[in-house]
């Protein structure tokens, strides 16, 4: 096969499509996603869009699509309503810390880009395009998926600062082969990019490229291009992984009624598409597609964690302060204010404040839990009890289920421990992880514990009362440094010492064949319940869950082992 | 932007079937749609209501009252309407995240309140969505007191408000529509249960539907208009049929043996109260009327029972297998055993 000459985009060339086709077509491309830490080429690049709005951060709802200004109101006598930051024309709206925005907000700006937002008074609000800062480390939430998914643009925070350029209006009509259409079908399919809109976006984005070229028709390389642009950063495969979905067999039918001798179409021309896509991917990220996809597939429920998190509140609603939350004041006059004069027509300086004008701030529900597993899935685990272990697992889980609490899943086996699980209410996505828990290696029992430690502690900030649930037979083999097996037990202990410190509840199951000195040890340094598999049917593991050792409260309390 | 077509909409044949039935008998309930992102949910919904026919209304009642229900009509607490009849098209809300009770329920004119110290109550979503369509995206997600009112609101058809000497009484009868991901939590079953149908959908697997989404979504996109009109003949016929299977409804008739196979499909899953069972009839007579014929058929009843029970089973959370195939299974062998007997 011929090999044509291979299409890049360059740095400079990407950023400058994306601004200038997010700018043009919000509805379409939704905006760009910057993704990386604050750097100094992330501060040009913003600057350069100047006269950009920036959202704060925790922004109300309110304040996006518009509301009642309390201060206004209440100075003039009559509702002064205040314009959203939606409401603006400015060319971009910057969203800082996106990793981190309510669900409630995900959702306005969703709509906002789909162009279904209304502010208050009924009036529709223009899309216009956003720029989603998401300064998330690899582990870290990342932005909701349906906000991720309308953004078409995924860019570095260090991408270069190039000037937009002017797309011709009427860009939409330049022409889509369909050959080329199929070409983008067959090419976001093989690389795993299985969202249609991401789909569509990609198409747009191969038009709008052939229209700034000024030319009417797109073609196979506008097509790469665009792909390069769009699919390249979203890839979760590679086409070779898969080849039940390579696109060479599945082009459709379609490209065969077309004339001969038009550019791309038939199989080697998608081929084509992919090839430069698979080109520009640096090689580390691809040894990292598998973990991206299992990381895309968490980041909703991840994001949800984030909900109202960090102390912020879920929302306000009607009620007394105490108990159920808060009082939430601007709310509370802002719902006395219109009875002003029916209350007191008197005195119009004071604001009577009746029970129903009470409003209190909820934050996320006291009482929640979180269950994290944390799995020996070492060799000796493995072929002993590993059954046994996912069955007392899947009883705790189907509990949980009952209770609404989430879950969190954490292995350790041959070197480290990984978090296969972030923390969820999905009973699914548990019960899957858990099937496909890998089994065999050694036990890196310290790094382990620390991986379950790290998300309790996350958990109990975020206002989850965590649970430790440890399924080990307490023989470590592998200490944090990876090399020298009598450090390795030292290691654990430690571990299991800066568990108790943190005073969280955990219970230890002790999986060995023949359960002993080891695990209860280890229970006892961690102050946890210890519970042998052997004698300990679904039922007392449900029960030690449910009684875990260390109460956040009673910090210091020696828990003794229960044999 | 002019409304995708619904003729126009590109497989996703489940989605359409069960909302073509709450369309043609909203008295089955809501429609929960789960599954991928991206799949058209928001998009169909909206393309159906708009290819509804316009509803009789009064002209500035709020509240949409139907002009042909005197009940409806005479308890009205729109005081302000005029007695002049006018046409709506068909009202598709949008229940955000977030929401807050006084925007769903209603509550004080605030204007009104503070400009001239009347007592006036600005009437809610529920109220914007009564004869029409109530749409939440990641319904799962949603407040578990906005849940609450919803299910009440949806028992009842009637929403009441009793706060701060405000005391209003309004219909309210929508088709529910939910969207979400059962991967990103879990929904509540009362309000699980509250959705008569339930589809799934997912993103087109193979290339030539694909490739057929990317040019209609195109050509949509260059002349809403023209494309519009392209299927503008497929909507009058799609439509017209949902006129006469609303009208052919009422005759539709369910024989001793159907209703004897949609008893035995329940007992065959085990599913909790009649409210599967019900709905399973209802659907198959929509079904039946859509087609344009008065009695129903096995088929109707095979086509009708994956909607209505799919989300009713009993859930052992520790089933690998899951409820789809449960439900396949469970019409196989009722099927069989039937066609033993026959």
């Amino acid at each position: 096969m011929p090999t044509p000459p291979e299409t890049t985009l360059s740095a400079q060339e990407a950023t400058a499509l994306c601004l200038t086709l997010a700018h043009a077509a919000p509805e379409t491309f939704g905006g760009i996603l910057l993704r990386g830490p604050l750097c100094p080429e992330r501060t040009r690049l913003l600057a350069r869009l100047e006269g950009s709005r920036r959202l704060p951060l925790g922004v109300e709802t309110d304040r996006l699509v518009g509301g009642l200004d309390l201060t206004a109101t209440l100075e003039s006598g009559r509702p002064t309503m205040m314009a959203g930051l939606l409401s603006g024309n400015e060319p971009f709206i910057i969203v800082p810390s996106a990793e981190r925005l309510s669900p409630e907000t995900v959702g306005i700006l969703s709509r906002f880009l789909d162009g279904q937002a209304n502010s208050p008074d009924g009036t529709r609000l223009q899309a216009r395009p956003l720029i989603l800062l998401d300064e998330g480390e690899a582990d870290d939430p990342r932005v909701d998926p349906r906000l991720a998914e309308r953004v078409a643009f995924i860019l570095p925070s260090n991408a270069p600062d190039e000037p937009l350029v002017r797309l011709a209006e009427d860009w939409r009509s330049v022409d889509l082969p369909d050959a080329i259409a199929a070409d983008l079908a067959a090419a976001a399919v093989a690389l795993g990019v299985s969202s249609m809109r991401t789909t569509l976006q990609v198409v747009a984005a191969a038009k709008a490229i052939a229209a700034l070229r000024g030319t009417s028709v797109v073609t196979q390389e506008d097509a790469t291009r665009a792909a390069l642009l769009v699919l390249a950063p979203r890839a979760t495969r590679l086409p070779s992984e898969d080849p039940a979905v390579d696109p060479a067999p599945q082009t459709p039918e379609e490209t065969d009624d077309k004339p001969e001798g038009e550019p791309g179409g038939d199989g080697p021309a998608a081929d084509r598409v992919v090839d430069a896509v698979v080109a520009s991917i640096d090689p580390d990220v691809l040894s990292g597609l598998q973990t991206a996809s299992l990381a895309r597939a968490n980041a909703g429920r991840a994001g949800q964690i984030v909900k109202g998190g960090r102390g912020r509140p879920t929302g306000v609603r009607q009620g007394i302060p105490g108990r159920a939350g808060r009082l939430a004041l601007v709310e509370t006059l802002t719902a006395a204010a219109p009875w002003r004069r029916l209350r007191a027509p008197a005195e119009a300086s004071r604001i009577p404040v009746r029970r129903d004008d009470l409003r209190i701030r909820r934050t996320r529900s006291k009482g929640a839990t979180l269950t994290i597993f944390c799995v020996d899935a070492s060799g000796s685990q493995a072929f002993a009890r590993m059954a046994e272990a996912k069955g007392a697992v899947e009883r705790v889980l189907a509990k949980a289920y009952v209770r609404r609490d989430e879950v969190a899943l954490v292995a350790f086996r041959k070197e480290s421990a990984e978090v296969l699980l972030p923390p969820t209410p999905s009973l699914t996505r548990a019960k899957r992880a858990l099937a496909a828990l890998p089994a065999g290696g050694g036990t890196p029992l310290a790094a382990g514990l620390i991986a379950g430690l790290r998300l309790a502690i996350g958990a109990a900030r975020e206002g989850l009362e965590p649970t430790l649930l440890v399924l080990t037979d307490g023989r470590a083999n592998v200490p944090l440094s990876g090399v020298g097996r009598a450090q390795a037990t030292e290691d654990a202990l430690a571990a299991a010492r800066t568990i108790r410190r943190n005073a969280i509840g955990a219970v230890l199951i002790d999986t060995g064949t023949r359960p002993g000195a080891a695990a209860a040890t280890l229970a006892q340094e961690m102050g946890a319940r210890y519970v042998p598999l052997r004698i300990a049917d679904a039922a007392a593991i449900e029960a030690a869950v449910a009684r875990p050792s260390a109460a956040p409260s009673s910090v210091r309390t020696t828990a003794s082992p229960v044999a | 932007m002019a409304t995708f077509p619904f003729a126009a909409l590109v497989g996703q044949d489940d989605m359409k079937r069960a909302l073509t039935a709450v369309a043609i008998d909203p008295t089955i309930g809501g429609v929960l749609i789960f599954g991928d992102r991206g799949t058209g949910k928001s998009t169909a919904v909206r393309a159906l209501a708009a290819s509804l026919p316009t509803m009789a209304a009064f002209e500035g009642c709020r509240y949409r009252c139907d002009p042909a229900n005197p009940t409806e009509a005479g308890a009205c607490p729109d005081k302000e309407r005029a007695g002049k009849k006018t046409k709506i098209p068909v009202p598709v809300v949008d229940l955000p995240l977030g929401v807050t009770e006084d925007r769903v329920v209603g509550a004080l004119d605030l204007e009104r309140a503070l400009a001239t110290g009347e007592k006036l109550f600005e009437p809610g979503l529920l109220a914007r969505a009564h004869r029409g369509f109530l749409y939440i995206d990641e319904v799962n997600l949603l407040e578990d007191h906005i849940v609450d009112i919803l299910l009440d609101v949806a028992a009842s058809g009637i929403n009441v408000v009793e706060r701060e000497g405000l005391s209003v009484r309004h219909p309210a009868r929508f088709v529910i529509v939910g969207s979400g991901n059962p991967e990103e939590g879990e929904l509540r079953p009362q309000l699980l249960d509250r959705f008569g149908l339930a589809v799934e959908v997912k993103t087109p697997a193979d290339i030539p539907t694909r490739v057929e989404i990317i040019k209609r979504r195109d050509a949509f996109e260059r002349d809403p208009e023209g494309f519009f009109e392209t299927y503008r003949k497929a909507g009058e016929r799609h439509r017209r049929r949902i006129l006469a299977a609303r009208r052919l409804l009422p005759e539709v008739e369910t024989s001793d043996e159907i209703l004897g196979l949609v008893a035995a499909i329940g007992m065959a899953l085990g599913t909790d109260g009649a409210r599967g069972e019900l709905t399973m009839m209802r659907a198959s007579r929509t079904f039946a009327a859509y087609d344009g014929r008065k009695t129903v058929t096995d088929a109707d009843v095979r086509g009708a029972a994956p909607f209505a029970l799919t989300h009713r089973l009993r859930r052992d959370p520790l089933d690998e297998t899951g409820s789809a195939a449960r439900v396949d299974r469970a019409l196989k062998s009722v099927f069989e055993a039937d066609a033993d007997a026959a």
